[in-house]
């Protein structure tokens, strides 16, 4: 392959390089590669180069906040919601302790009998009831079972309904007051970005009034000047022939 | 006037020009962000980059309602940013952005395999040298390979923007690739590319 074909056929291999330009240019510069080991030779090296090339990325920009999509009033809500279920949660869990009468579970599996598949098996309404009851009982017996050891251990039995404790409640006001703050910090760094964004657009702002005003003054003063042009002729030609 | 988001440039200029202004915001914010960076890497300067570009929004809002709809709205904003570009690297001459003078760690060559920790660091290394090389690349090479490997734009829209033919920019940009070869082999940075073999894609 001549030099003078090589270099004839530069443009092409960079559109081949680049799948930009005709598809025919780029034909001819697979073509010629096939031929060709130095442009081939070449050609990798100029990949190479690109590839090098592509290492270099912006600098990141001062992070702005993205644009709130939900209100304020939904994450307040779901940190209130999420302490309330938490605390119907403790309170729930709790009850079995709490009282001798064990309350409705709030969820209830049905247990394969043993020897049969563990696959899901479908039970009718009543069968699913009892189920339940069995449960339930089972569960009454385990915390009436607790409930005396307990007792034993202490030595005393207690006077009445146990009462969540101060740590669980400081605990659960240590973790709405850490959500809290969560949420302040959220809030915070948003209206930063969001002064950060009023900025931005205060100096593009201005610089349009500048220009505008700018653009008015240029005016004005062009105006100006003809109005003066037009009374000096207005003066000449209504003065008395004497006075010119 | 319809929704400037769904509007395309030719439709927002053209809306502009009868008058509704809200259409160049549209403009500027679909723009801003693609001139900053073509502008930093023309510069090498980030200060320098973002007060050109808003200043080449400001010749454009001037100049937008004298704009023939002939060329693209995208080319005549990159056009006005280069020119810029030009004005401010003459203003500095002499001045570099880049110090030749730093010392010189070792740089590592690239390989292709998935970024470790190591790798990225070693990659923020090539990044640099990529960064001087181009630097040290003619104002007309830096513009074309810029405005392809960054920008992205077609050769056509670069000849365009840079009122050249299309081959003259495939010619710069042949030259620019050279020359970045040069420079980066120089810095030890080499990129392992496989040889074609004679089915090239």
């Amino acid at each position: 392959m001549t030099a003078l074909t090589c270099e004839a056929l530069r443009d092409d291999i960079i559109s081949l390089l680049y799948d930009d330009g005709e598809l025919a240019e780029r034909s001819r510069a697979r073509e010629h590669l096939a031929q060709c080991v130095a442009c081939r030779i070449e050609y990798a090296d100029l990949k190479g180069v690109r590839k090098s090339l592509g290492t270099w990325s912006l600098p990141v920009p001062a992070e702005i906040a993205p644009a709130r999509t939900t209100p304020k009033w939904l994450h307040t809500g779901f940190a209130a919601a999420a302490g309330l279920a938490l605390g119907i949660g403790i309170t729930t869990a709790g009850r079995g302790l709490l009282s001798p009468v064990a309350p409705a579970p709030q969820t209830a599996s049905v247990t394969a009998p043993a020897g049969t598949s563990s696959q899901t098996q479908y039970v009718s309404f009543e069968q699913f009831q009892e189920a339940l009851k069995a449960q339930d009982a089972r569960h009454s017996q385990e915390i009436e079972r607790l409930r005396q050891s307990l007792v034993q251990n202490s030595g005393s039995a207690p006077a009445g309904p146990i009462r969540v404790s101060d740590g669980s409640a400081a605990a659960f006001e240590r973790m709405l007051r850490a959500s809290e703050e969560r949420q302040t910090r959220a809030f915070e760094a948003r209206l930063v970005g969001l002064r950060n964004e009023n900025d931005l657009q205060r100096q593009y702002d201005m610089a349009q009034v500048a220009a505008g005003l700018a653009y008015i003054d240029s005016r004005t003063g062009a105006d100006a000047a003809r109005t003066s042009e037009l009374m000096k002729n207005l003066v000449r030609v209504t003065a008395k022939p004497q006075d010119r | 006037m319809l929704n400037p988001a769904q509007m395309s440039d030719e439709q927002l200029v053209e809306a502009f020009q009868a008058g509704h202004l809200a259409a160049y915001d549209e403009l500027v914010s679909r723009w801003q962000g693609k001139i900053r960076g073509a502008v930093w890497r023309v510069l090498g300067s980030t200060e320098d980059a973002a007060d050109i570009t808003q200043e080449a929004f400001l010749r454009a809002f001037r100049g937008l309602k004298a704009f023939k709809r002939e060329a693209k709205f995208s080319s005549w904003i990159y056009q006005i940013a280069l020119n810029l570009c030009r004005d401010a690297l003459r203003r500095k001459k002499g001045k570099s952005y880049v110090s030749l003078d730093e010392p010189e760690p070792e740089i590592p060559t690239l390989v292709s395999k998935s970024p470790s920790p190591l790798d990225r660091s070693e990659g923020s290394q090539v990044a640099e040298r990529v960064r001087q090389a181009i630097q040290k690349l003619s104002e007309e090479q830096r513009e074309v390979i810029i405005l392809k490997e960054y920008e992205g734009l077609t050769f056509a829209e670069i000849a365009e923007t840079l009122g050249l033919p299309t081959s003259t920019v495939k010619t710069r940009l042949y030259r620019g690739l050279v020359e970045m070869k040069q420079h980066l082999a120089r810095e030890g940075v080499t990129s392992a590319m496989s040889i074609p073999d004679s089915n090239a894609s």
